[in-house]
């Protein structure tokens, strides 16, 4: 009798053990969660997931916490939400170009394709090709014939090596037959804009920080990298436009490790887009001129795997690529 | 916007209730790890940098920026009353301070310290109002050659200034430019001496390592030396006001102390220390009674005393219009505007003129909270100074392991520190100064991104570098410092300021 009792006790006992994740489940999330950011705190990617967790905080009753976790660019973080338990309780918000660029110029610890679960994309970088104001060219056909005519006089900048801004304009000098320019990497886009402006270098090939350049009218856009036109610039057209179809981007994203719940996917997901809607987020994306580009799960997943393949080709076909060593 | 204009913009946003409070807080925080032996600048500054993420940029500024002038006039009361350097741009401040008060006249080199200290740090905030913009508008013309040959010319004056051993000083600058080449090469984007590790790919931080040899390394000398022998200067402290006489002692030596620190501020690779040590030497060979120097002179005082602060606001110049960071702590200033997103260079002036002159304006606000703080409540860090040291050093090495840790969450940067906390310590035994190769690891990569930048430009001629007027004159420069003491050499005279000095070595 007691044994009997003893047994339907432990029964029990275990029965409740086993239920306590489902129960909890049903109440996620019953701590705060943790948010890993790719970036340094003050960047856009910090600033932007720091609103977005304020107000999911806010729906779901418990805090939301942004760490930094910068370096590497952004790889540091996403292997972090790579091995992070599947339970909700610690995500990332980082740049895609950790998935879509780095993976294929060197080796990363994790697979895009089997490490994650894609919860949303918040943002993505305004870019584009700028020039001085006084400069000779107004379109972006006449700039690439003045470079291609005149091997070794075109200057250019980027924000470094291997970066998206610098593998579209070798692209576009492949895509133009061939054009003997010089790329000079200058890290920082206030320094670019310096560079610019004072006369060092000829073009900039930018993201973000060029947009205030553009309204004060210092600095004339040739063409945008983004798919929609600049608000700054409507009559400039997009690359997209200019027939280069390119499945490209660069967008911020919310991202889990992978076997993430279906519930908990369910409601970080719902919850950071509904986020994304507040007025407050969308004059903050207004203010440092951020594109809003806000996809869900689904979506992302697609994008991801289309810009991935995008990016591949643009990299190989321009041999932008750490050498092996 | 004109001048008068700007000026009172920077004066509505420094006189803003939140930011008096941080430019309080920072001067205060100046003064106390000023008088406080065992923490500078450079480790209160890489601590506390973490803390401003969550202020605005301007305030961040203003409270760090106030902590480094603040030391200046903290650094000294420690110099004059233990004879201990409260921190390196006070070191010769103990020469004559020391024995000032030891012949019952620490009040008058209190008073004259403060009060120098005060007209230098104005001078340097006036001209620094007066100077920065127009050298902001020829900034514009710098490019990387310019760059290039500025930052050569600044490594030259930081080894031909150095007040102790030049070979030293280069070897060190050496180390701290081959550290400056861990890290993802952004112009070819190859990893350089990363072994793997992720996180090496970013290099290794300049703020782990000023906490760890600034911090940690001070306080592992500080226990080896100074336990149970410190003595403080017990007898009361009385007429903190110079007398007539001293004042015209000390009035000529403060002025040549303002305008000498403030130049040698704006050198590349000058500042306080190096203005402190300089003005000390000249003073020596101005003054009628050379013989007094060391025996408690207050001129000797005085325009040390004077030049540091003026070199701390100098030092502003180089960073708020090139970009380029003067010495450890502007370097950890430059960071702090980097990570609000500001890139201090040409166009912070016209781009962010809420920064630019909010700061430079809370340093008139600073300055005279100083002078108060230094003056009448000059007992308070007179009682700070009997502090015990058990209590002390193991409340910084707490704060180090939590800075360290909090700048990126990262448990690669705490090992960083502990590891140059030792190298710290071992560098001071044997006498080799760490200031060059935290100064070569921020100017390093800079030198390196503008030499390959220029040559991309070029197509690879190195005559870039002489066929533009700024960069030909900047290295002309340089060369004539580099032949200057083979000349003297020849003619068989002493040839470095240094030599003026005692041989005694404080730090």
């Amino acid at each position: 009798m007691n044994r009997k009792k003893m047994r339907v006790g432990m029964t029990v006992g275990v029965f409740i053990f086993l239920l306590i994740p489902v129960l909890a489940l049903g109440t996620y999330p019953e701590r705060e969660i943790t948010v890993y950011c790719g970036s340094s705190a003050g960047g856009v990617t910090d600033l932007g997931i720091r609103l977005l967790s304020e107000t999911v905080s806010k729906a779901l009753g418990q805090p939301v916490v942004v760490t930094n976790k910068p370096g590497a660019s952004h790889t540091i973080c996403a292997n972090l939400v790579a091995n992070a338990k599947p339970d909700g309780y610690t995500i990332g918000a980082l740049s895609a170009s950790a998935f879509t660029q780095v993976p294929h110029m060197r080796k990363v610890p994790y697979d895009l394709k089997k490490d994650f679960t894609w919860i949303a994309s918040y943002t993505d970088y305004t870019s584009g090709l700028v020039v001085r104001g006084d400069a000779p060219w107004k379109n972006l056909e006449e700039f690439l014939d003045y470079s291609k005519k005149n091997p070794g006089k075109m200057i250019y900048g980027s924000d470094g090596h291997g970066l998206g801004t610098h593998i579209l304009m070798e692209y576009m000098a492949v895509k133009k037959g061939g054009i003997d320019w010089k790329h000079v990497p200058i890290p920082g886009g206030p320094k670019l804009a310096t560079a610019l402006l004072g006369g060092h270098i000829q073009a900039w090939s930018a993201a973000g920080t060029h947009v205030k350049f553009i309204r004060e009218g210092k600095i004339r856009l040739l063409v945008s990298y983004n798919n929609e036109r600049l608000k700054y610039g409507p009559e400039v057209p997009t690359l997209n436009e200019l027939g280069y179809n390119l499945a490209i981007g660069t967008p911020l994203v919310i991202i889990g490790p992978k076997n993430l719940p279906q519930p908990i996917l369910k409601k970080l997901e719902e919850s950071f887009l509904k986020a994304m809607k507040e007025p407050a987020y969308l004059q903050f994306l207004e203010r440092v001129d951020f594109v809003q580009n806000f996809m869900g799960s689904a979506e992302l997943v697609k994008a991801i795997e289309e810009q991935s393949k995008g990016w591949k080709e643009l990299i190989e076909v321009t041999g932008i690529k750490e050498e092996k060593k | 916007m004109d001048l008068w204009n700007s000026v009172l913009l920077g004066f509505s946003i420094s006189l803003e209730p939140i930011n008096l409070f941080y430019c309080f807080m920072g001067v205060l925080m100046g003064t106390l790890i000023g008088v406080l032996p065992g923490i500078g600048p450079v480790a209160t500054i890489s601590i506390l940098l973490p803390a401003t993420f969550k202020m605005s940029p301007i305030s961040g500024i203003i409270m760090l920026a106030g902590i480094y002038y603040g030391a200046m006039y903290g650094g000294s009361t420690t110099s004059i009353l233990v004879n201990i350097p409260g921190e390196a741009a006070s070191v010769v401040t103990c020469l004559d301070g020391y024995q000032m008060a030891r012949k019952g006249r620490a009040g008058p080199a209190l008073g004259i310290s403060a009060f120098g200290s005060f007209i230098a740090g104005t001078f340097a905030v006036v001209a620094l109002t007066l100077l920065a913009p127009p050298l902001a508008e020829v900034a514009l013309q710098l490019g990387p050659p310019e760059y290039f040959s500025l930052v050569i010319l600044g490594f030259t004056l930081l080894a031909y200034l150095a007040h102790g051993s030049m070979i030293k000083a280069l070897m060190m600058a050496c180390i701290g430019l081959i550290m400056a080449c861990i890290g993802l090469d952004f112009i070819s984007g190859f990893e350089r001496f990363t072994y793997g590790i992720a996180t090496l790919e970013d290099g290794i931080g300049l703020v782990p390592v000023a906490m760890g040899v600034f911090g940690v390394g001070e306080v592992l000398i500080n226990l080896e030396e100074s336990i149970g022998k410190r003595e403080i200067f017990k007898a009361k402290i009385s007429n903190l006001l110079p007398s007539l006489k001293d004042w015209k002692d000390s009035l000529l030596p403060i002025i040549r102390g303002s305008v000498l620190g403030f130049f040698l501020g704006i050198l590349p690779g000058g500042g306080a220390v190096i203005a402190s040590f300089t003005s000390y030497a000249v003073e020596k060979r101005f003054s009628k009674h050379p013989e007094e120097f060391g025996q408690g002179a207050i001129a000797g005082v005085a325009g040390p005393e004077a030049a540091n602060n003026a070199g701390a606001g100098g030092n502003f110049i180089p960073l708020m219009t090139l970009g380029i960071p003067a010495n450890p702590v502007m370097a950890l200033m430059m960071g702090a505007l980097v990570i609000h997103g500001l890139q201090p260079g040409p166009l912070l002036l016209s781009q962010n003129p809420d920064i630019f002159w909010g700061v430079i304006v809370s340093m008139y606000v600073g300055n005279i909270m100083l002078l108060i703080l230094n003056l009448p409540l000059i007992g308070i860090w007179i009682r700070v100074l009997r502090i015990p040291y058990p209590f002390l050093f193991p409340l910084i090495l707490l704060f180090c392991l939590i800075g360290s840790y909090s700048i990126s969450n990262n448990k690669f940067d705490v090992l960083i520190m502990a590891l140059f906390g030792v190298i710290g310590y071992l560098l001071r035994k044997i006498r080799f100064e760490a200031a060059p190769m935290l100064l070569a690891m921020v100017l390093g990569p800079m030198l390196e991104d503008a030499l390959r930048q220029s040559l991309i430009m070029s197509g690879g001629s190195f005559t870039i570098f002489l066929v533009r007027p700024f960069s030909l004159t900047f290295i002309g420069l340089a060369a004539i410092l580099m032949a200057f003491p083979i000349i003297k050499w020849i003619l068989g005279k002493k040839t470095r300021l240094a030599a003026e000095l005692p041989k005694e070595d404080h730090t």
